[in-house]
Order: structure tokens, then C-alpha cells, then sequence
């Protein structure tokens, strides 16, 4: 992570509002502290459990709310209670598949089914009263079902960092494609997949698992970050980059990408946010800078709040 | 099968062993002659261009694996460092591709297993495919995360080629970018900071699934795990299905080994 704070050389950006769709979610909300203690955004998450909300806004601090609700199409969907709860779903694990594999079975094991109404994101209105800035899905299996019913977040979110399903580790949900195909259609490219969650076959207990560490085992699923093409400054307005530059510097350690979106603000309104973005990087960076260049030569990044989160 | 025969040459050690016949493709005519001329072991060049049957552009470009059916997307290109130069066009000319199914000797032959790496023609290259690839095992495939090529298929579109052949993901073997400007990382080849823009990918046929494959499929299945990944765990259960198909130990054999070699 970057070691200087981008308000320091940038004073005019916005506050991010940022969505939580987790798996996990109330009990996540202590992953999002670093937005209200870093000035950096507001988060509104869900969770189906009204209780879990509630205790969750009673103890997070200003900025960080949980909703009730389950958010995927809008329908009434089964949610699969699964024994380790990151496998929960709204889709029925996919027990022939999960069978094969060291430990999966039992993870995925459904302890118990619970009827709910769905909600979708179009239909959400967030507190703060603007649109999306920075949305996270983190759901087994609906991804494609929160972002084909996000409505109007997509068209505000400069960033969204999804999970991508890889195996068919559930029954008759979409994959990765479904999920790329609703965000290419929404002007967004990937940026990086990273944290790829893998298993490791049952066929030769013990063996196999310390095997499948060194080659990789069959990839479940993986993080993927998506930012709004920045090629042509005039394809967004002057709020998505400069929500853009907030979140690739202080939450996916983009540095080079914070200042391509600052470059392209500074293009619609004539500003001069990346050179005062740039001065303040090479002198975080400390390394040498000829007075004419134009290029920054700064060290590889380092891992940051992102890897922490994902840690979990 | 290796259509884009450059970088990497995961299939090697099946054809060092003598248990791989690799078929390329070069389509000029002369070259292909050329090629097969030379004699190379276990090596057969065919002259086709793979794809979806129609005729293209061809952007030549300086760095040769950066040649593809699809215009270089400048603006997104020039935006990072040391990129664009690497797709200056050397020559454009028009290129009429083959679909792999409308090639009588793939038809008959068939493929155990594919690499790709065609600078985004893969999905067209699969989508023209389904006979010829119908008994394949493993497909690795090189995947452009991002818009380099305009026009060309996104991510997405290349995974659903391959879901709709009935493969999924297995891994990824690793993946390369560059900075954006003005920014510049450390690293000689350069590091990037953050973006991604290609990476390789390999898909395997469903085999939670695979009560149509034969004996044939799974021994096949094996030895691309085991040879060409290192994958012991899905080379042991590829053995143990082609076991049950032909009364044979071989699983029982492998596992034991293996053991004594970890």
C-alpha cells in the first residue's frame, strides 16, 4: 500500500460510497473500519439476519451500516445454510462435484434451508443518497444475479471486485462469463484476478494435498477487480475518476491507475491533480527524479489492506 | 494441437517421450513445406490459419506473438509503458482462416489436447471446433484480460467457448501486465504495478462428470496431469476411472509411486 494518504495531494475527493455483498455479511463489517477511520467512504452492506445487522450498526462506528436483506435477483430464493458458512448459497451445492475433492463435501454440507424474499440492488437507495462508488460481491455462485439486478450502481461504481466462479461448484449457477459479459456491458474491464481459492483432489488423501500446494489443485473460484475503462477520459463523467483514483490508491494499490484517473479528470475540467498526485508519490517513494522526466520510477507494490481483507 | 506456436511448449515432455504427436499450423504454403521438410521429430505442420472460416486482416507486428486478426487498440495501448511498440504494424495483408472442423484430417484425428495462443481468436478458433474437440482433455489457452485488440472477445467470451465444449477452469498458470503512465515499476523484464492485461489458463474436461469418457479419454487425462502439471491427485483419479473401465491396477501402481517419490 501506498505510504501517503491521496487526499494529502489531491483535496477534492469525494467520499466513496461503498456496497457489501458477502457472503459473510454483518459479520464482516470490521474489515470496512479502515473507510470510516481513513476518511476514506461510507459502507452499506446486508445481511439477512435482521439481529445480525443490528448489532453490527450498534458497534461499528459512523459510516458503516448493515441493511437487512438478501440481495440477488429479486425472486424468493432457498438460501443453502452450508456447515462452514463461506459456502453458503442461494444455489444448491453441487454435491457430485464436491464429493471428489479433500474436505469440500463436508464444508458444503447443508445444515439447513431458509426460505427468503430477494432483494435487488436496483432497488436500493443508499443512505448517503448518491450512487455506488466502489461495489464488493462476495457471494458463492449469484454473483451474476447481483450484478445483472445492480441497475443504476453499476452506471455510478468506478470499481467492483467480485468473486468469479470457476468450477461448478454449485447446481445450475453461473460462472465467471455471465459475470464478465454483465460488466463489459456496463463499460467496465477486468483489472487483475488474484487469490485464486483451490482444492485438492480426494483420489490420493494426504498425497494429493500436499501436491496440489506446489501445482495449484482445480481452481474453485478467484477475486477479480473491475475498473470503468479509463482509455477516453469523456466516457465518464469527472465523479467516476475521481472516485476511481480514491479507490485504486487507498483500496486495490493501484498507484499507476490513480494517477491515469487523475490525468483523465484533469482532462474534463483542466485540473492539475496528477502532478501534484505524482510529486507526492515520488516523495513517498523516495527515489530519484530527473526535473524533465515525466516518469516515475517507484518500487514493486507491496500487499496492503486488500490481502488482509481476502486473509480471511 | 498447437495453434500459435510460440512461447511456452507445455506438450514437450510427451513428445520428448516419444508419446506425442504434435500437429502446428503455418499458413503460408512454403513455409508449411519448409517445415515439414525439416523432419522434426514427432512434429506435423499443416497450412491453415485457424478460425472461423472467414477471410481477415492480419496486423502483422513487430514483436511477432502480438500478431492477431484484430487491429491493435492504440489508446489503450499507449497508455502504458513499453507496450504500443510492441504491436507496430510490419505489414497487414488478408488472411482466410479455416474453421478446425471443416479440416478433413482433424476431423478423422482428432486432438487429446490443445494449446492456444492466437491473440484473441481462441474463442472463434473453438467456436469452429466442436467435432475436432470433441474427445479433447485439455485445453491451455492463453486469455487477454484486457482491451489490447479492439474488437476482439473479452475474457468472458473465450470462458464460455470453452464451458460450451464442456470444459471448466483448472488453473492459471500466471499471468503478465504493465504500468500505466507515467508511473514505471523496477524489474528488467519490467514489473508492473497493477494491471493485468494476458494470462494462461488451462481447462480440463469435466471429469466430476465423466461417466462417457472410455478408458482411452482417462489414460489420456492422466498423462497430460501428471507430465505436463505435475497434477498427481487428478492423474490418480483419471487411472482409477480407466481401472475400472479395463480391469487394470494402474492407479493402485501410480499411487505407489508416487509416494515414494514425495
Amino acid at each position: 500500500m501506498t505510504s501517503f494518504a491521496i487526499r494529502d495531494a489531491v483535496d477534492d475527493l469525494p467520499r466513496l460510497a461503498v456496497i457489501d455483498v458477502g457472503v459473510l455479511g454483518a459479520a464482516q463489517w470490521i474489515h470496512w473500519r479502515f473507510l470510516s477511520e481513513r476518511a476514506i467512504g461510507t459502507l452499506t452492506g446486508f445481511d439477512p439476519d435482521p439481529g445480525a445487522c443490528a448489532r453490527c450498526n450498534m458497534q461499528a462506528p459512523p459510516g458503516i451500516a448493515y441493511l437487512p436483506g438478501l440481495v440477488a435477483d429479486g425472486n424468493p430464493v432457498r438460501l443453502h445454510r452450508t456447515r462452514d458458512p463461506r459456502y453458503t448459497s442461494v444455489f444448491r451445492p453441487n454435491t457430485a462435484f464436491a464429493s471428489a475433492f479433500e474436505g469440500l463435501a463436508e464444508a458444503c454440507q447443508v445444515e439447513r434451508v431458509e426460505r427468503l424474499d430477494s432483494i435487488r440492488l436496483a432497488d436500493v437507495s443508499l443512505p448517503v443518497g448518491a450512487g455506488c462508488d466502489y461495489l464488493r460481491v462476495d457471494v458463492r455462485g449469484a454473483e451474476a444475479l447481483v450484478l445483472e439486478n445492480a441497475g443504476g450502481h453499476l452506471a455510478t461504481a468506478a470499481v467492483v471486485h467480485t468473486t468469479a466462479a470457476m468450477a461448478p461448484l454449485y447446481e445450475e449457477a453461473p460462472a465467471f462469463d455471465r459475470v464478465d459479459a454483465v460488466l463489459g456491458s456496463c463499460g467496465f474491464i477486468m483489472h487483475r484476478f488474484f487469490d485464486g481459492v483451490s482444492a485438492s483432489l480426494a483420489s490420493l488423501p494426504g498425497l494429493a494435498v500436499a501436491q496440489a500446494e506446489s501445482y495449484g489443485g482445480q481452481l474453485l473460484w478467484s477475486e477479480a477487480i473491475y475498473v470503468k475503462d479509463y482509455t477516453d477520459p469523456c466516457s465518464q463523467p469527472l465523479s467516476v475518476w475521481l472516485s476511481l483514483a480514491l479507490a485504486a490508491h487507498e483500496m486495490i494499490d493501484a498507484p499507476d491507475l490513480a494517477c491515469r484517473a487523475l490525468a483523465n479528470a484533469d482532462i474534463l475540467d483542466g485540473g492539475e491533480r496528477a502532478a501534484r498526485y505524482l510529486d507526492s508519490y515520488i516523495a513517498a517513494s523516495g527515489v530519484a527524479f530527473p526535473a524533465a522526466a515525466t516518469t516515475a520510477v517507484v518500487p514493486t507494490r507491496a500487499r496492503g489492506w486488500l490481502a488482509r481483507l481476502l486473509g480471511r | 494441437m498447437d495453434l500459435g506456436q510460440t512461447g511456452a511448449l507445455p506438450w514437450q515432455p510427451l513428445v520428448d517421450a516419444g508419446l506425442a504427436q504434435v500437429i502446428g499450423f503455418e499458413p503460408v504454403e512454403a513455409e508449411c513445406q519448409r517445415l515439414n521438410r525439416m523432419n522434426l521429430a514427432h512434429h506435423r505442420f499443416l497450412p491453415f490459419a485457424i478460425g472461423d472460416g472467414a477471410t481477415h486482416r492480419l496486423y502483422m507486428t513487430q514483436f511477432p506473438a502480438c500478431t492477431s486478426i484484430f487491429e491493435p487498440n492504440w489508446p489503450f495501448l499507449e497508455l502504458f509503458q513499453e507496450l504500443a511498440p510492441l504491436f507496430d504494424l510490419r505489414d497487414t495483408f488478408d488472411l482466410t482462416t479455416q474453421r478446425l472442423d471443416d479440416i478433413t484430417e482433424l476431423r478423422e484425428a482428432g486432438c487429446d489436447y490443445l494449446k492456444l495462443d492466437i491473440q484473441c481468436a481462441e474463442t472463434a478458433a473453438l467456436q469452429g471446433g466442436r467435432a475436432v474437440l470433441a474427445r479433447t482433455m485439455m485445453i491451455q489457452t492463453e486469455i487477454t484480460l484486457a482491451p489490447m485488440y479492439q474488437g476482439a472477445p473479452r475474457p468472458g467470451e473465450l470462458d464460455n467457448a470453452l464451458r460450451c465444449l464442456g470444459f471448466m477452469p483448472w488453473r492459471y498458470l500466471g499471468c503478465g501486465g504493465r504500468t500505466l503512465k507515467p508511473l514505471r515499476a523496477e524489474g528488467e523484464p519490467p514489473e508492473y504495478l497493477s494491471q493485468t492485461l494476458w494470462g494462461d489458463a488451462v481447462y480440463v474436461r469435466d471429469y466430476t462428470r465423466g461417466d462417457s469418457f472410455d478408458a482411452s479419454q482417462w489414460t489420456k487425462l492422466a498423462m497430460l496431469a501428471h507430465a505436463l502439471y505435475g497434477a498427481t491427485d487428478l492423474a490418480h483419479l483419471a487411472l482409477r476411472c480407466a481401472d475400472a473401465l479395463l480391469g487394470s491396477d494402474h492407479a493402485a501402481r501410480y499411487a505407489t509411486l508416487a509416494a515414494a517419490q514425495s
